[in-house]
């Protein structure tokens, strides 16, 4: 078979990753965050077109029923994680579109992310208390 | 490590003969210096003569021996056995292309890729040779680390944006683009510019870094194609000519 051939055969290939790396983890995440807080913003329009579609009373009924579901205080807890986490690796990744940080992007990762930390523990304690 | 013995699993598939890839196993001992090239020549020479890979230097200057050893691609001679800190090694072939047999894929698809950036340069005509940019003048941009690319292919086998697009151009490529986009002496830098200032060129890059994590020479492929963006976006606004 010639080189050519080859070429535009199609043949067995491996897409083994790279895991061992942090950028690939950081990636997975922001996209993971990325589409969470985009599903949480289409719920959270839908319950404020309550108020809209069928009225004050039912907006407050919904809303009522949902806040005091503890269940849904934990998932708040989780979304503003996703949030901090979005935000903070948002922030690392306009650093490299500004041409900051390629030789240090692992421990820029790790400061934004002790920095997101220390905000969710915040909030976490703030909430419970 | 000297009277030891590591457990190799060799990634196994001859595309003419073979319905499924397999892994063969060896036990392989191991001796001063050992590098994963040593093993697999190791198999070849003294266990099973039909094992199929690529190399040539040994000496990490050609870019032709890179596999996937233990989770990683890396060059296969500048890999010690030692410095994986294990005594089972998994050799696979390069991800992200096509396997011709075993450990040896076909580069085909990287150097197409290569091609449509016009990796050469293109002297304006106007310009009597010799050029010359003094190193400390501001026309000398700073692409001194990027030109150490052997063409391993090792972060494309890394890249999952080449793993999830086949016509991704890939880090490398993108690389080569912008040492010579960066060189103000070159005549074809628009045209080049636009070849990869596409949804499937650099605007496919998300930062993930894969390609700089397993770099053999320690090039940032991502700050390469971070510079192109750049200098994409200024050539829209007409900043750059």
């Amino acid at each position: 078979m010639s080189n050519r051939e080859m070429a535009v055969t199609p043949r067995f290939k491996t897409h083994s990753q790279v895991w061992s790396a942090v950028g690939m983890w950081a990636w997975m995440l922001h996209r993971l965050t990325g589409i969470g807080i985009v599903l949480y913003l289409l719920l959270h329009a839908t319950l404020m077109g309550t108020s809209l579609i069928r009225g004050a009373e039912a907006f407050n009924a919904t809303l009522n029923t949902l806040m005091t579901n503890p269940v849904l205080h934990l998932a708040e807890i989780a979304l503003v994680g996703a949030i901090i986490y979005h935000g903070m690796n948002g922030i690392r990744l306009l650093l490299f579109d500004i041409g900051i940080g390629f030789s240090r992007q692992k421990e820029i990762f790790w400061v934004s992310m002790a920095i997101g930390a220390a905000m969710w523990i915040f909030v976490i304690i703030s909430k419970l208390s | 490590m000297s009277s030891q013995e590591i457990k190799a699993r060799i990634f196994r598939y001859d595309p003419e003969q073979d319905v499924e890839p397999r892994f063969d196993v060896y036990t392989i001992p191991v001796i001063k210096n050992m590098a994963i090239l040593d093993v697999v020549f190791h198999v070849q020479n003294y266990i099973d003569k039909s094992l199929a890979f690529r190399c040539s230097c040994r000496i990490g200057m050609c870019g032709s021996c890179a596999m996937y050893i233990n989770g990683k691609p890396r060059l296969a001679c500048r890999t010690q056995v030692s410095s994986l800190g294990t005594s089972e090694v998994t050799i696979m072939p390069l991800p992200n292309l096509p396997i011709i047999r075993d450990l040896a894929t076909d580069m085909e698809p990287f150097f197409e890729k290569w091609k449509k950036i016009k990796p050469y340069y293109v002297g304006k005509p106007e310009l009597k040779d010799p050029v010359v940019i003094r190193p400390d003048s501001d026309e000398r941009e700073f692409i001194d680390q990027m030109l150490d690319c052997i063409t391993c292919g090792c972060c494309y086998g890394a890249c999952s944006m080449v793993a999830t697009n086949e016509d991704y151009l890939g880090p490398a490529a993108l690389n080569r683009a912008y040492t010579l986009v960066a060189d103000k002496r070159d005549s074809i830098r628009v045209e080049r510019l636009k070849a990869v200032g596409r949804s499937y060129g650099v605007w496919r890059c998300h930062d993930q870094f894969n390609c700089a994590e397993v770099c053999p020479k320690n090039l940032v492929p991502t700050k390469s194609i971070q510079q192109l963006k750049k200098r994409c976006v200024m050539q829209k606004f007409g900043v750059f000519k």
